[in-house]
């Protein structure tokens, strides 16, 4: 009989058509290094992570995140990866390897997917980089760097030889892939959200700016660390329980570290010697001072990590308390594992919640001590497990108090506004906006100059309240609903609206600003029905003068006396010409300079 | 203390230092010339070479064979050393001592890996800055990378040449120099240190850790290679490929790493001037009751350990005389040195021609609070026009300021 396509294969490649079409899983495996190369043997180190699956095309590129391999060094390009081909499907990725640009290509785009979702999650809406690609380059340049440059909204990664004399771990003259350490990619696409969060948080208008940029993309690339199950289990059985013994899931980029000469972790959520109450006065360094914030924020972790783990190691030890010497049972380690990544999940998720309860610019510090206690309030009024209060002493110990306020209690602490009892926002505007962000539309986009204009108008009627100036312009900066489960367990929506003004200067005050705008702002986070709950306010004076209650009011003068300071500490000023001169400042929180060394240099 | 009388005699030598002492002291005459350099980028009619013949033509006056009792050279970068390349003049003078700073001595182990690693980071510098094309911030760096590659002969002179074969010294702070042909000039060593902690601070940045871009041809043998041949792809083909065309980089993230790569390199280089000027020796000369201040090159870490110190910090207190370190940038000279140590009236030198690259240089809140202390500047750029009492200007070659015994200062 002639075989032939018949009735029943139509049929088959019907179905088969249809299911490739749709029925796509939600999710897509792919191998990663949980830290870097150079971790091989430590357990958990080759992590298959799971990222929300989409359509991509080679690169990989997807939506918003676009993998570019050119490398400026030698002006040529790496043959992408298409991770859709099936024998790397079916092997959940490309498997770890240094040799391969493949893989390199794969991991950078599986961690900034990861990162990108844990914002996502922890924001309750989806973020874009407003129509722009995140442009990922693994293989960027020679150079042991790695940094964001906003103005291509691309991560550029660099390679390097390891220290012939001190390469630590690595073989001497290894090359060292940044792209390959789970932190730094972590770090840097972080940098990358940060900026589209807050655009002018890398404008120094103060010595935390920069240093909170450094510390808030140590955080959450170190957090992530206790998102890999394995990794957990095996630190939480080595370190008896307890975490803060296991130095390689506390340490920031281990290889890039040692490959520097440095036999060390590059940074490290926990200090030397502890906390010192002056340290916030005296380091200044943005990496070092930045590092003060990463402990205050793992001391809480590890604080209500072990309240969480209490019952568990009572129930286990038939009531002592003690564990017992020797391996920890099978099942505790998963029990205690699971805790840690719950400890872990919850500190990470405020810590990213938090940057709604921030102001458009100038943040400092004790900011985000405020943003923080709110963002936390705002989730669990009762602070149950106490996570707030151990936060509160994590920053005290560290030196860092907010100005202004009258007491480390939470409701000095948590932000005020509603007091002023102003006229709510119109109806309209906030069913537009719960359209808009159904739809997924941008709320500001050009199409929508009327909400734009009508919150304009807004702030100029309130802008005593708001500590704005009533006659200069007011861009709004960010419209955007916050979801979250109530107590009651109905789903609650806030609203956060950024207003942002600048103050003119003339070219020759520019000139010695060394370019830094000066700009004052208010963000303010309205109720489902409109009403202001918290008015989150840095104005900007000419002359000092006292601000309302927890509220400081910034001035001209200040600035530029903190611009002198930095001038003195600038070795590099000295030999500079007039045009670097001129935009100094703006140079300075250039992430490429900061990032130099990853801070290795300073 | 007994009023005593000296010149200090400051050459134009542009951007760079060269000063004479000359020191009567009863029957005798002290000779001690401190540095003879210009910086390769410095303008300015007069360089080192010229104040080098110069300074040999000023010592044989009256037919006397030219004699120096002390060469110093504060530290070996070449606006401080430029004007001993010509080892055949200098063979015409016969010197007593020759005094560099510790990190210059041959048989010290610590000195040697140092200044190793100094000039492999000057070679590597550039290799780079070869690559590259010019970008702003190149030019500048080029400018910092000159005046730090290993400037061989002039420091073979300072080690090897002279006439009268003599002694040399490595000093670091605290050495004793009581031994030398000054007679009754008395010299107090105040840097360099030979401590752990600041010899770590003079480690110049590590070649690893600067971006290299290649403009044109990468070099074919140039480590390391990201990955074997096989995986790359060249600019041209890469852009002939249509399945790539979304991946191509575009002119902002190639402008970027460019620009980047400039500016990493000028880091640097300024990261290496700094440490090259940390070597400096920092010397105070005591003659009666003046005292006599020379910096070198010191910058901001060595001047803390001075400061820090009760007994120097009560020597520098005294100064009638300074030498402005760094040609006046803002971080060679503490601005608390000026207001809270530095006597009032105290004469103030500053050797100097103006580069354009360098608007920064001096720096002008320095000099204003130089003025504050109603410190009188002499400048080898814009010397006295007017008649000033004790200063002899001598055209554009030299200034003299002479201290008398029995004037009242």
């Amino acid at each position: 009989m002639q075989v032939q396509r018949g009735k029943a294969y139509d049929k088959f490649e019907r179905l088969h058509t249809a299911y490739l079409r749709d029925e796509w899983p939600d999710r897509r495996p792919l191998k990663i290094f949980a830290f870097d190369p150079l971790s091989g043997n430590t357990a958990g180190n080759i992590a298959i992570v799971d990222i929300p699956n989409e359509k991509l095309g080679l690169g990989p590129a997807g939506e918003r995140i676009k993998v570019i391999d050119y490398d400026g060094s030698y002006k040529r390009f790496y043959a992408p990866v298409n991770l859709n081909e099936g024998s790397i499907l079916m092997r959940n990725g490309l498997d770890p390897s240094e040799s391969d640009p493949r893989f390199h290509q794969q991991m950078v785009y599986a961690v900034a997917m990861r990162v990108l979702e844990n914002f996502e999650r922890a924001l309750g809406r989806s973020l874009s980089f407003r129509g722009r690609e995140l442009k990922l380059l693994p293989h960027a340049f020679r150079g042991a760097n790695a940094f964001f440059d906003p103005a291509s909204n691309s991560v550029l990664f660099g390679y390097f030889s390891a220290d012939t004399a001190n390469p630590g771990l690595n073989l001497p003259g290894q090359t060292v892939f940044s792209c390959l350490s789970h932190d730094i990619v972590a770090h840097e696409v972080t940098h990358a959200i940060l900026y589209r969060l807050r655009g002018y948080f890398n404008e120094p208008t103060n010595r935390d700016v920069l240093a909170f940029h450094e510390a808030f993309a140590d955080i959450v690339a170190i957090f992530q660390h206790f998102t890999f199950p394995d990794v957990l289990r095996d630190a939480i059985q080595k370190g008896h329980g307890n975490l803060q013994s296991v130095e390689h899931l506390l340490g920031l980029a281990r290889q890039f570290g040692h490959g520097t000469g440095k036999s060390a972790s590059l940074r490290s959520a926990l200090e030397k010697d502890g906390p010192q109450p002056d340290d916030y006065k005296t380091v200044l360094e943005p990496h070092a001072r930045g590092s003060l914030l990463v402990a205050a924020i793992f001391d809480t972790f590890f604080k209500t990590y072990q309240a969480r783990i209490q019952d568990l190691v009572r129930v286990a030890t038939g009531g002592t308390g003690r564990l017992p010497r020797g391996d920890l049972h099978p099942d505790l380690v998963g029990m205690l594992a699971s805790e840690a990544s719950k400890a872990a999940q919850s500190v990470l998720g405020m810590c990213i919640r938090a940057i709604e309860f921030l102001p458009p610019v100038d943040v400092n510090f004790g900011d985000y001590l405020r943003a923080l206690v709110t963002a936390d309030h705002e989730l669990y009024p009762e602070d149950k497990l106490g996570q707030r209060a151990v936060l509160i002493e994590a920053f005290r110990k560290r030196g860092i108090y907010p100005e202004a306020v009258r007491s480390l209690a939470d409701e000095s602490l948590i932000w005020e506004g509603a007091e002023h009892k102003l006229p709510p926002l119109k109806k309209s505007v906030i069913g537009d906006l719960m359209t808009r962000t159904v739809l997924g539309t941008d709320s500001l986009g050009s199409d929508n100059q009327p909400i734009a204009r009508y919150l304009q108008d807004w702030a100029r009627k309130h802008a005593a309240e708001l500590e704005l100036d009533p006659e200069r312009t007011t861009a709004i900066r960010g419209f955007h609903p916050i979801l979250r489960t109530g107590s009651n367990g109905r789903v609650r929506v806030d609203i956060v609206c950024q207003f942002v003004q600048e103050r003119q200067t003339t070219p020759q005050e520019l000139a010695e600003l060394g370019g830094l705008r000066l700009r004052a702002g208010t963000t303010v986070v309205f109720s489902q029905s409109g009403q202001v709950r918290y008015l989150i306010s840095k104005p900007l004076a000419d002359e000092p003068r006292p601000g309302r209650h927890g509220i400081v009011v910034r001035n001209v003068k200040g600035i530029q006396d903190f611009i002198k300071q930095i001038d003195l500490e600038d070795e590099v000023l000295a030999w500079q010409d007039a045009a670097y001169l001129e935009r100094r400042m703006v140079e300075r929180s250039n992430f490429a300079l900061l990032d130099r060394g990853l801070g290795v240099s300073s | 203390m007994t009023a005593a009388s000296a010149t200090v005699r400051m050459y134009n030598v542009g951007f760079g230092d060269c000063f004479l002492l000359i020191i009567p002291d009863g029957e005798a005459v002290r000779r001690i010339l401190i540095d003879c350099g210009t910086h390769p980028s410095s303008t300015g009619p007069r360089s080192a070479s010229d104040a080098a013949k110069q300074l040999l033509a000023d010592l044989s006056e009256d037919g006397a064979k030219p004699r120096i009792d002390v060469i110093v050279a504060t530290h070996r970068h070449r606006d401080h050393v430029s004007g001993f390349s010509d080892q055949k003049l200098w063979g015409k003078v016969e010197v007593g001592e020759v005094w560099l700073p510790w990190t210059e001595d041959p048989k010290n182990p610590a000195a040697v890996r140092l200044l190793n690693r100094m000039s492999r980071v000057a070679l590597a510098l550039e290799t780079a800055r070869g690559l590259m094309q010019a970008a702003p911030a190149l030019s500048l760096a080029s400018a910092l990378i000159d005046n730090s590659l290993t400037n061989e002969k002039p420091m073979l002179t300072l080690h090897e040449g002279f006439a009268g074969t003599p002694r040399r010294r490595f000093l670091s702070v605290g050495s004793d120099v009581a031994d030398a042909p000054l007679g009754s000039v008395r010299v107090h060593v105040l840097a360099p240190s030979t401590d752990e902690k600041v010899i770590r601070n003079l480690e110049p940045p590590k070649d690893q850790s600067w971006m290299l871009v290649a403009e044109d041809d990468p070099q074919p043998d140039a480590e390391p290679r990201a990955f074997d041949e096989g995986w790359a792809i060249d600019w041209d083909e890469f852009h002939a490929t249509k399945a790539f065309e979304h991946l191509r980089p575009g002119g902002q993230i190639v402008g970027a790493i460019r620009r980047v790569a400039a500016d990493e390199i000028l880091f640097a280089a300024a990261s290496l001037e700094k440490a090259v000027n940390g070597t400096s020796l920092v010397l105070a000369f005591e003659v009666g009751d003046l005292v006599l201040l020379f910096p070198g090159d010191a910058q901001w870490g060595t001047w803390q350990t001075i400061l820090d110190d009760v007994k120097m910090r009560s020597l520098v207190q005294r100064a009638t005389f300074y030498k402005i370190g760094h040609h006046g940038s803002h971080n060679a000279t503490p601005q608390s040195f000026v207001k809270d140590v530095l006597a009032p009236n105290v004469w103030a030198a500053l050797p100097f021609a103006k580069v354009e690259i360098w608007p920064n240089i001096p720096h002008p809140d320095l000099l204003a609070a130089l003025v504050d202390k109603k410190a009188r500047i002499l400048r080898s750029d814009e010397p006295p026009a007017a008649a000033i009492p004790d200063v002899t200007v001598r055209e554009d070659i030299s200034i003299d300021l002479a201290f008398h015994a029995n004037a009242g200062r």
